[in-house]
């Protein structure tokens, strides 16, 4: 019984001794360092259906392509998954914007020529569609090699702070990452996606009749008429996965028509815009300014040849969430193609005279949308 | 002999509790990230729109269907079909509660 009692002292003893150890540990930071372990497993984790997402957009790439008949389908893509584009010098401001439409659009020839020489047989709107679903393999490959090199860096540099601000960045991360894929099946379906809204709204003003020609690279413009308005209508030529350059186009389509000598008295962008949280999606709203989401380069042209030319420039835009603009196009947001049209028949017959012209640019991506 | 039992039995106890919960919570971590990928793989139905004189009919989207195809004539008097809009039909998420079920 003695030799019990003695037993028991030494398990209470070395208990006693893990508490302080933890204790003297945890003064220590050993805490942190649990904590800052179960934020990395948590990281690698999720870098690891980063990954997932990143092989199987690229397999799916490579998969449409191979439909398609594409020659050299795995060396091509995987030479532009790695392809970048170096934003211009911003401490020297003069004529930015025309060094970055000249890199912009360097970039997009680049894609638009590899798939041209990739799959020779394939019509433009497989090689378009080839061409974005490049890109947003390229956009997964580049967050899951990202968040590789924060984890991997900050781990090196024992930099906690990093690894914190990584850990509770990934939710968001791994939300942006889904979007991007699922919209990938969208694109490849050939499917409108909800940034196809502003295309929807020039083609309904169209009436599905008029005759498109194209007037930039691609992008289209008709001929239309309301109410004793002439209705000019541009928009990026689909149904290829395009937004074409619908700034240079609308600038185009202007100085065409002041040069017939008519009147144009109103310019309209529409587009498809990010709502704020608690916004129903597909409501619209209309202001003043270049409704488009572009980096600098197709904005600033609407603006100028607005301002040039003293035209009023408005903006009818139709809400919706930023997964809604590139994945396929929900019903709410094409029921808001149909009020955006009446908004900008409104606009029309407020603002301008019967005999005026009226220019009206279709914003967004075409993908699904025709003329 | 009963003592030592009851000290070592309540911490094994304790222990086996907490590897359990663990193993439970990791479980279902598991099985939520499966859930979310075999989500993603769930593709929406399409729907596509069309328009024959303002007669508003809908179908199951078709490979190159596209919004403002002309489709043909679609009665008599020399109307056409074509497609006005074309829009996928999503699961609504489930509700809060029910996230491993």
């Amino acid at each position: 019984m003695v030799g019990i009692a003695a037993v028991e002292n030494w398990v209470y003893l070395l208990i006693n001794i893990v508490w302080v150890l933890i204790f003297v540990l945890y003064l220590f930071g050993f805490g942190n360092y649990l904590q800052v372990y179960w934020w990395k497993a948590d990281i690698k984790n999720k870098l690891a259906v980063l990954n997932d997402m990143a092989n199987s957009a690229r397999n799916k790439t490579l998969e449409f392509m191979n439909k398609n008949k594409a020659k050299d389908a795995s060396k091509t893509l995987d030479r532009l998954i790695d392809f970048f584009a170096i934003d211009p010098v911003n401490i020297e401001p003069t004529d930015i914007i025309n060094r970055l439409r000249h890199i912009i659009n360097l970039r997009d020839t680049k894609f638009k020529q590899t798939f041209e020489i990739s799959m020779p047989e394939a019509n433009d709107v497989a090689r378009s569609i080839a061409s974005t679903a490049a890109e947003i393999s390229s956009a997964l490959f580049l967050i899951y090699k990202y968040v590789q090199h924060i984890l991997l860096s900050s781990d090196k540099t024992k930099n906690w702070y990093m690894i914190m601000y990584l850990s509770l960045m990934m939710p968001q991360i791994m939300q942006i990452a889904n979007i991007y894929r699922k919209a990938l099946d969208d694109f490849l379906e050939g499917v409108p996606v909800g940034d196809g809204a502003g295309p929807i709204v020039a083609l309904k003003l169209s009436n599905y009749k008029k005759e498109w020609r194209e007037i930039d690279e691609d992008t289209v413009m008709a001929e239309s008429e309301y109410n004793g308005r002439k209705i000019l209508l541009v928009k990026a030529k689909g149904p290829g996965s395009t937004v074409g350059r619908p700034g240079e186009a609308t600038a185009k389509v202007i100085k065409e028509s002041l040069a017939k000598g008519e009147k144009v008295s109103l310019l309209i962008t529409v587009d498809a815009a990010l709502k704020f949280e608690g916004e129903e999606t597909g409501t619209i709203a209309e202001g003043v300014g270049a409704a488009i989401g572009d980096p600098g380069p197709e904005k600033i042209m609407f603006e100028r040849i607005a301002a040039e030319y003293n035209i009023p420039l408005r903006a009818v835009i139709v809400k919706m969430g930023m997964d809604e603009a590139i994945m396929a196009m929900d019903k709410k947001i094409l029921d808001g193609t149909d009020k955006a049209v009446e908004r900008v028949k409104q606009i029309i017959e407020e603002e301008s005279r019967p005999g005026d012209t009226v220019v009206i640019a279709g914003i967004g991506n075409t993908a699904g949308v025709g003329q | 002999m009963s003592g030592i039992f009851n000290t070592s039995f309540y911490y094994q106890a304790i222990l086996l509790l907490v590897v359990l919960i663990i193993v439970i919570l990791l479980t279902f971590r598991q099985a939520n990230e499966l859930r979310k990928m075999a989500e993603m793989q769930k593709r929406p139905k399409f729907v596509t729109v069309e328009d024959c004189n303002g007669m508003i009919t809908t179908r199951d989207f078709r490979q190159g269907d596209f919004v403002g195809l002309i489709e043909g004539p679609c009665d008599n008097n020399g109307n056409i079909r074509k497609i006005v809009g074309i829009y996928a039909i999503k699961e609504e998420k489930q509700k809060k509660g029910s996230r491993f079920l």
